[in-house]
């Protein structure tokens, strides 16, 4: 039987601005299996980032509660929530965000240094997943020295470099052209075969395809889960 | 986590933004070293002291002021001393001592007599001290009892003077002010108490008991160790008694008395309150420049890590844990603190052998225990200054990135305009600058105004070109008056003769320099007895003396050689006393009398019966010599009796000290050897008191602590302004940067370029108002109370110097709005379409 990646029930985000109360996700209740390629969908403001802070121990849930890795996080200190996310989360982000002071290498290695993991199993790996996405050759350049599909690449592989549970990739092809994002979304179709867990927020129906199950969002709520026939069978 | 990893890390973030941590580095070291500098320059007036036995002050015995307002004394009777030494129990040691500055003569020595400081000591001094000869012994009691020939120890730096370290010193013979004395011992440079003494002559105190606690009777210092657990205000509070004891042995002469209070030896208790009040003060300034040097910085590194806010965000999504952040922000400032302080240490260590040197030039008597030297208190008190910088200005960007939900600062450029601007905290940091930079420039405007109105003495003489020295006639080779007046007139006679001079005359005060009061008292007058003596400037002066200003009489005639001792004693007076005395009136052939001219300790006065010279004549009126300004500043205040002089001819009142006034051709030091060669060759007891030197140099020397403040102020606010426009572009420069696309919109919407300056302007207003407002207020009530401290009518510098607060608040307005301007400018001038896609 598939591990539960995530498990979340009655996941609720209230924000409270002046007085006014913002119901960013209502009632959420979701399950991700490992091996997974979980795609949520929905327009623009219906708490798709929201989530996916959540998922990714970025924010804490108003109310419900939530299962990583087979663990209740929803009441861990923050001290722990980062040493679950250094873990368990591998993050991949529109705008990649990666630190522009620091060679491909460097960015890579970030996750595993704050691990503690020992320098030379350091550089092996990080040369392992740099080659996993054909970085390799890159690995003294800074990421302004690269282009927009090569630096997501290079983001993707930070995600990948601590082997956590799931990758939460925000709008991955938001900041690519066509042919960039096409090959960003291969990528991470190919690291799917491999075993990753994968869940990935977009507004690009493009992209839907890629994925296992799709998940619909609108003013908070699941409207509509879909999974592929493969996939069901 | 890895230490070196993040350090690299910020290594190669100081480098690349090599500009901002420059500017950085120079702000804090600049305003470090000032600090360091100011407090290593006070510490030596308020604090230091010399320990000589193993960390037990040495302390001195001073008379508390009989009145408010009035000095105390440090002058004890011998037989004050006896009392104490004989009933005190809180001291482990007491010792009496007297300051001396002989004629110190060599046989064999080139004839070369030179004026030594030195010091008549009790039999008991040296065991207060552990100090052991490097070569012969120290005094014992029967050294003070042997009174010829008269014993001496040596410090090595005499020793190596005078005798070339000559290893057979001891048991040589010297004279001192013509006496034989024979050197005993040599002790090491280091030990020089009481002061800069070069000798030590044990001394007999007791031959001179019969005086008990009459006038004329020799008086000295006190000093003393306390017993271990015995605290200053324990063997004060036995004092009060020991001077009621002192009261019951000599009724008659110890009416005055006072109490005895007692001071760490050379330690600031001895300094005047304004004096003191001076210091603090610049203590308060430099720590001023310091507090706004800090918070620039802070502002810096705010700004810094507003930059790094995305990377550290990042780094806290992948795992960084709060002391890893906190540790990336640290390391920002710990390197900009690192190389401050390597820097600052640098500066000051210029800065404090400047101070020195400038200290060696002008200071003749400086006190052993001075130095210049940064101490481990003071690196203490930098390294606490630096990480209190630290700490202070890394908190806010660290609770910035691991508060709570940080996932705004990984968004893909802000749905708003404004999620990075930069925080109150900056804006209120240069705040606080604005208000200590207005305070600081309203208090050094009127301090350094005030004080280069006091040191412009617009003279009507050339200070540069008039050679200056101080001696004194022994009683041992000049036995009577006569010899005196003739020692005196020989000498200038012979000056006046050496080539390229044009005058030489003597005097026993310096024109504008040093003067000494007597009660004088006029004829008819006063003849109420009733009447307050009158006090004024008196000067003993050779005939010829008012030759050497060129100036006529305004009256009657100036001295002559018709003026000897038999003939009617007459006097001079100036301009200043016959409009203080006789406004209305003809002085010549008034009379006044004097009580005893020249100096109260020369035999000649101790001896006097009667107090009162005879009635003097005055003979004449002397144009004012002094400064003009001064003189007329003085009126304006109502109080010009210091500006006041009644000179009386040396023929009739010779005393035995007199300066040298020598004007010549050319360069006038130079005629400095020839005037030392003339003295020798005419007195083999009578050395020149200071090095040779211009009038000109006596007045720096006076005026070198005064100028230094002046300096120090100045630059603190010169400084402390620099740094505020600094922090102030700064601030500017990155809100226009961050808010860029909000100013792109704007401009999209159609906002004029002014509109986006006035925008950028808008920012700081409030602080800048209510910081310039702040600023006058307290900068006001620090003048007052500064100018208080120091004894000057606030009152009427205000009423001069009302302009300095409005034209502070000014200069400061102007300097930030020119600090702002350009990155205004630059914001408004930015293409909308470049904003709007790159931000």
């Amino acid at each position: 039987m598939k591990q539960d990646v995530i498990r979340m029930k009655g996941i609720k985000k209230v924000y409270l601005t002046n007085e006014l109360e913002t119901h960013a996700l209502a009632n959420i209740n979701l399950t991700i299996q490992q091996g997974e390629f979980v795609s949520i969908a929905g327009p623009s403001g219906c708490g798709k980032s929201t989530l996916l802070s959540i998922m990714g121990l970025l924010d804490n849930p108003t109310a419900g509660e939530y299962w990583l890795a087979e663990q209740d996080v929803s009441k861990l200190t923050q001290q722990q929530q980062t040493l679950i996310r250094n873990k368990a989360v591998g993050f991949i982000f529109q705008s990649f965000n990666l630190i522009a002071d620091m060679n491909v290498f460097e960015n890579v290695e970030l996750p595993l240094v704050y691990s503690g993991m020992a320098k030379n199993q350091r550089k092996q790996r990080v040369l392992e997943v740099l080659e996993q996405v054909q970085m390799s050759h890159r690995i003294k350049h800074l990421p302004n020295q690269l282009s927009g599909g090569q630096q997501q690449r290079v983001a993707i592989a930070r995600a990948l470099a601590g082997k956590p549970k799931i990758l939460l990739a925000d709008e991955p092809t938001g900041n690519l052209d066509s042919h960039n994002g096409e090959k960003a979304m291969e990528l991470l179709a190919e690291l799917h075969a491999q075993g990753t867990t994968i869940c990935m927020v977009t507004h690009d129906d493009r992209y839907n395809s890629y994925a296992t199950r799709i998940i619909n969002l609108f003013d908070g709520s699941i409207v509509e889960e879909k999974a592929k026939l493969a996939d069901i069978a | 986590m890895n230490i070196f990893a993040n350090l690299k890390f910020a290594l190669r973030l100081f480098y690349r933004d090599i500009g901002s941590s420059t500017l950085g580095i120079v702000v804090l070291s600049i305003g470090l070293a000032m600090a360091i500098t100011m407090y290593t320059l006070a510490k030596n007036y308020l604090w230091n002291s010399p320990e000589l036995r193993e960390g037990q002050p040495v302390v001195s015995f001073n008379w508390a002021p009989s009145r408010e307002g009035r000095r105390g004394s440090s002058i004890f009777n011998y037989a004050d001393f006896e009392v104490l030494e004989k009933n005190s129990q809180s001291f482990e040691y007491l010792t009496t001592y007297k300051f001396v500055k002989q004629a110190f003569f060599v046989d064999g020595d080139n004839a070369e007599v030179s004026s030594v400081l030195g010091a008549w000591v009790h039999d008991n001094f040296f065991e207060l001290f552990n100090v052991k000869p490097i070569l012969g012994r120290l005094p014992t009691p029967d050294d003070a009892l042997a009174s010829t020939p008269a014993t001496i120890v040596i410090n090595e730096e005499l020793w190596h003077d005078k005798f070339n370290s000559d290893p057979q010193v001891i048991g040589k013979t010297v004279l001192l002010n013509g006496k034989q004395a024979i050197v005993i011992g040599v002790l090491p440079a280091a030990f020089q108490f009481p002061g800069n003494q070069l000798f030590w002559e044990p001394y007999h105190w007791q031959s001179q008991k019969q005086h008990g606690r009459k006038k004329g009777a020799l008086k000295q210092w006190v000093a003393g160790v306390l017993k271990p657990n015995v605290s200053i205000a324990q063997a004060e509070l036995e004092l009060v008694n020991l001077v009621e004891t002192i009261k019951t042995f000599y009724p008659k002469d110890s009416k005055w008395l006072t109490h005895i209070r007692l001071e760490k030896y050379g330690s600031g208790d001895n300094q005047s309150e304004s004096f003191k009040a001076i210091l603090y003060a610049l203590i308060v300034g430099s720590f001023i420049v310091l507090i706004v040097a800090c918070a620039n910085v802070s502002n810096l590194l705010l700004a810094k890590s507003s930059k790094r806010q995305f990377e550290l965000a990042m780094r806290h999504v992948l795992g960084a844990s709060r002391l890893e952040i906190a540790l990336q922000v640290l390391l920002d400032a710990v390197l900009i603190a690192f190389f401050a302080t390597l820097l600052a240490l640098l500066l000051a260590s210029w800065s404090c052998r400047g101070i020195w040197h400038l200290f060696e030039t002008h200071y003749t008597n400086m006190p052993y225990w001075w130095n210049m030297d940064i101490d481990g208190k003071v690196l203490l008190f930098a390294l606490f200054i630096l990480l209190f910088t630290v700490v202070a200005s890394a908190i806010s960007p660290i609770l910035k990135t691991t508060r709570r939900y940080n996932a705004e600062l990984l968004k893909d450029n802000a749905r708003t305009t404004s999620s990075l601007a930069v925080g109150q905290t900056g804006k209120w940091l240069v705040g606080v600058q604005i208000t200590l930079t207005t305070a600081l420039l309203c208090c050094a405007g009127t301090f350094v105004i005030t004080l280069q109105e006091q040191l412009d003495r617009q003279l009507k003489y050339e200070p540069t070109s008039i050679l200056v020295n101080r001696y004194f006639a022994t009683s041992r080779e000049f036995v009577s008056n006569e010899s005196v007046i003739k020692f005196y007139q020989t000498i200038q006679q012979k000056l006046d003769q050496l080539p390229g001079v044009e005058d030489a005359v003597f005097s026993s005060a310096l024109v504008d320099y040093r003067t000494s009061y007597r009660t004088i008292e006029i004829e008819i007058k006063q003849q109420n007895k009733e009447d307050k003596p009158i006090v004024v400037p008196t000067e003993i002066v050779t005939l010829d003396y008012f030759d050497f200003f060129e100036q006529p009489p305004l009256q009657g005639r100036f001295f002559s050689n018709i003026d000897t001792e038999q003939a009617a004693h007459v006097t001079v007076v100036n301009q200043s006393f016959v409009e203080a005395y006789f406004p209305n009136d003809n002085p010549i052939g008034k009379r006044i009398r004097i009580k005893g001219p020249g100096e109260a300790w020369e035999d000649q006065n101790k001896r006097r019966e009667t107090p009162w010279t005879q009635w003097l004549t005055i003979i004449g009126v002397t144009p004012n010599i002094n400064s003009e300004k001064h003189l007329n500043e003085a009126k304006k205040l109502g109080d010009f009796n210091r500006y006041i002089r009644v000179y009386i001819p040396h023929t009739q009142w010779p005393t035995r000290t007199m300066n040298l006034m020598l004007r010549g051709q050319g360069e006038v030091k130079h005629y400095a050897k020839h005037v030392a060669k003339t003295f020798a060759e005419t007195s083999k007891s009578t050395a020149s008191y200071y090095p040779y030197r211009t009038l000109q140099d006596l007045f720096d020397a006076r005026d070198i602590f005064s100028k230094l403040i002046s300096q120090f102020v100045s630059g603190f606010a010169l400084f402390t302004l620099i740094m505020a426009a600094i922090g102030l572009y700064g601030l500017a420069a990155l809100t226009t940067e961050q808010q860029s696309r909000e100013f792109g919109i704007r401009r999209a919407l159609g906002a004029k370029r002014r509109n986006i300056i006035t925008l950028v302007s808008k920012t700081m207003r409030l602080q800048l108002a209510i910081g310039l407002i702040l600023g006058v207020s307290i900068g006001f009530a620090l003048t007052n109370i500064l100018l208080s401290s120091v004894g000057l009518s606030h009152s009427e510098i205000f009423s001069e110097l009302w302009f300095v607060f409005p034209g502070a608040a000014c200069i400061v307005l102007l300097v930030l709005i020119s600090a702002i301007f350009p990155p205004s400018w630059r914001a408004a001038n930015l293409p909308p379409n470049q904003t709007l896609r790159h931000a």
